[in-house]
């Protein structure tokens, strides 16, 4: 990947509109297209671009996609992890990532 | 239809029940006369008789909103809303104050709707004995037979009545300073601290302070002597009051937990109502301080703080060092989910009837960090506790700890006393070792230590041992072979046909700081080269034999695996130098969820310092 794809966490959405990002995320809901994940916050996902994607509800989920105008998620891929993710630890890398930003991405 | 508009018997209700009886009540104006200032400068006042159909009440307009009248806004007939407004009792005639109004003009000015009559005036809502000067202002008062009441003093707010509810100056705790004259709040008690008394060479006293909590920010309220008396029964913890004319002065911290620079004294002519709307105050307010941050916490200073019960001790009865008054103590162990558990002292009365369950959720308020073995806290005597409190916090630690706090290791902050044998639980780096070396002295210190193993050293890393029971446990001595095949053990005089290896081995570790040499026992040994000192030494044997590298590959694969490491270091003498010595007592894999917490807690501590957090942990 070329690319450089922060991770961010619902808080960090407005701040990369347009950009292709990465999100670790616990499944909370699944409607058809869309999914909804709790990632430091509620971040709704739009699944039109990669339907075969298949989010377990409860599972945590590391999606990349780009973000849209008015602050959905357009999924480009998707990784399931299962079970056992610490998501406290896990946001709090995201938030040090942010911290000290020069570390890890422009 | 503008009747219907008319809160009609609202001025009746104000009168008989108080002003919450009648919120925002809208009334016909049916007559405006402008009063003529008694000093030059004062701006025209006007006095508004107000008709709510059933009855009708003189009124003054207070002096912001004249312009209502000059501007032709407001005119005889207009329909208003009052928005703000205080009753007033003055010569034993009712009459309002009125502070805010709104014109509703869509009704126009339309002719007296009704019959109305002036209102009886029945003993007034809650009414205190009124000091002769309410600060006589001259804008009311004067009623058709025109006396002014004794000379006025202040003239920039109206008084406020000694009695009633919704007073139009309700400030904002937060708004409260020595400079704020006339003022009153609506705040509920937090806390009642108990009647203390105290003699020193003036004499003697008592008093007792109150926590007093609104919306905008809670300040602490002490009455001295007769007035402690008059108040202490006023005063019930959860209940609203409206408060005015205490003292404003400068907070005595150490007597405080609260965050406010001012405190109140009450006076003898301050004011203490019971509010008839209970809820308009919050319950208490808290500032959770995480368990694991407490590190970063000054001794000495003040947070709240919630967490899980882990334990509870007994209560203990201790004499005060200064006092020699006995005390009452117990010591809880409170938990969150920064995997890191404190003990917590409470005193008196609270100690003895403590009862709440093990592994409930409990919120303090008002607990003091002190530096006692590593980090404690203690509940200030002004300090709260709830158990299982209804707010999100709570609820997230339960939730948390059903899933999976209760299986959870916690590093402890407490240092000394319930802890593993009373050793401080703490974590240095290499070059914080080193750096230490020289202040070891005789004493020995432990640590802990999270590091790589770089290095096993191959040479001597086992040595025979006797494996005879001795009052049950292994003998572990040195045993000499004398002759092939027979090991002799000099303490138990046994031989042994062959000897157990028991690992003695000094290993290099490494982090990020630095290296160093660590001598590992059998227990120990085993961890780090995943098999028993016998078959280590076995394939050594047969590599010799035969050529193979198996030992050496062990050796290698033994290496790049971090552990956390228990360690005791202590002054050796040898041969004329002296050496610190580190041995291992207790070896660990490394708990990663543990770490994460505790790498997180680090990072946090970075973000205090530049007070920029981040964080939403």
């Amino acid at each position: 990947m070329t690319e450089a794809t922060p991770r961010i966490l619902a808080p960090y959405l407005s701040q990369f509109q347009g950009q292709t990002v990465r999100i670790l995320g616990k499944v909370v809901q699944l409607a058809g297209e869309t999914a909804f994940i709790d990632a430091g916050g509620k971040v709704t996902l739009d699944l039109k671009t990669n339907r075969d994607c298949h989010l377990a509800v409860g599972n945590a989920v590391e999606i990349i996609g780009k973000v849209d105008s008015n602050l959905e998620v357009k999924v480009f891929t998707s990784t399931d992890m299962g079970q056992g993710i610490d998501f406290d630890a896990a946001n709090a890398v995201v938030d040090a990532t942010h911290k000290y930003k020069e570390i890890f991405y422009e | 239809m503008a009747e219907a508009a008319i809160s009609q018997g609202s001025l009746r209700a104000i009168f008989e029940r108080g002003i919450e009886a009648a919120p925002s009540p809208v009334m016909q104006c049916v007559q405006i006369k402008p009063m003529d200032s008694k000093t030059g400068g004062d701006p025209q006042r006007y006095r508004v008789v107000l008709s709510d159909i059933q009855n009708f009440i003189q009124t003054m307009l207070a002096a912001p909103l004249a312009p209502l009248v000059t501007e032709g806004t407001l005119k005889k007939g207009s329909i208003v809303r009052l928005k703000s407004f205080q009753p007033q009792a003055v010569k034993g005639r009712q009459i309002l104050i009125l502070v805010d109004v709104e014109v509703l003009e869509e009704y126009g000015e339309l002719e007296k709707l009704g019959m109305p009559v002036q209102l009886e005036t029945t003993e007034p809502v809650d009414q205190k004995p009124q000091p002769a000067a309410i600060s006589g202002n001259n804008f009311y008062g004067n009623q058709s037979n025109g006396n002014s009441k004794p000379a006025p003093q202040s003239r920039s707010l109206p008084s406020h009545p000694q009695s009633n509810s919704g007073d139009a100056s309700l400030y904002p705790i937060e708004a409260l300073s020595p400079y704020a004259h006339k003022w009153t709040i609506k705040a509920r008690c937090t806390q009642k601290g108990e009647m203390k008394t105290w003699q020193n060479k003036n004499g003697e006293g008592k008093l007792f302070s109150v926590n007093l909590l609104d919306e905008s920010s809670e300040i602490r309220g002490t009455a001295f002597k007769e007035i402690a008396d008059d108040l202490y029964d006023v005063f019930q913890v959860g209940m609203v009051y409206f408060i005015s004319n205490c003292k404003v002065v400068f907070a005595k911290k150490q007597f405080s937990n609260l965050p406010n620079d001012y405190e109140l004294h009450f006076e003898r002519d301050s004011t203490v109502e019971k509010a008839d709307d209970q809820e308009g105050a919050p319950k208490v307010r808290y500032n959770f301080t995480k368990i694991g941050s407490l590190d970063a916490v000054e001794k000495d200073s003040t947070i709240d703080t919630v967490g899980v019960l882990k334990s509870v001790g007994d209560v203990e009865e201790i004499i005060g060092k200064n006092s020699n008054r006995p005390f009452s103590k117990r010591e809880l162990t409170l938990a969150d989910d920064t995997l890191t558990s404190v003990r917590l002292t409470i005193w008196g009365n609270l100690a003895m009837t403590f009862d709440a369950p093990l592994e409930s959720v409990i919120a303090f308020k008002g607990v003091k960090v002190s530096e006692f073995g590593g980090r404690s806290l203690s509940l200030l005597s002004s300090g709260s506790m709830d158990v299982d409190p209804d707010i999100d916090e709570a609820h997230k630690l339960k939730g948390w700890y059903d899933a999976e706090g209760r299986q959870g290791n916690y590093t402890s902050h407490a240092g000394l006393a319930g802890n593993t044998g009373g050793r401080k639980q703490e974590y240095k780096t290499v070059q914080q070792v080193k750096d230490e070396e020289a202040g070891l002295g005789e004493d020995t210190v432990y640590f802990n230590l999270k590091a790589s193993v770089v290095y096993v050293k191959p040479d001597t890393f086992a040595y025979p041992a006797c494996s005879n029971d001795v009052d049950g446990r292994p003998c572990n001595k040195k045993v000499v072979e004398d002759n092939p095949g027979e090991w002799r053990c000099e303490r138990c005089s046994i031989a042994h046909p062959r000897p157990t290896y028991r690992y003695i081995m000094s290993v290099n570790v490494s982090d990020y700081t630095g290296q160093l040499w660590l001598s590992l026992f059998d227990k120990e040994g085993a961890v780090v080269m995943n098999m028993t000192a016998n078959q280590l030494t076995e394939m050594k044997a047969s590599d010799e034999e035969q050529g193979t590298t198996m030992s050496q590959d062990a050796f290698l694969e033994a290496t790049c695996r971090t552990y956390d490491f228990r360690i005791r270091a202590k002054m050796d003498t040898f041969q004329d130098t002296p050496r610190v010595r580190y041995g291992v007592q207790f070896i660990n894999p490394l708990d990663f969820k543990r770490e994460c917490a505790r790498l997180i807690e680090t990072l946090k501590k970075y973000d205090i310092k530049s007070e920029d957090s981040l964080f939403v942990h």
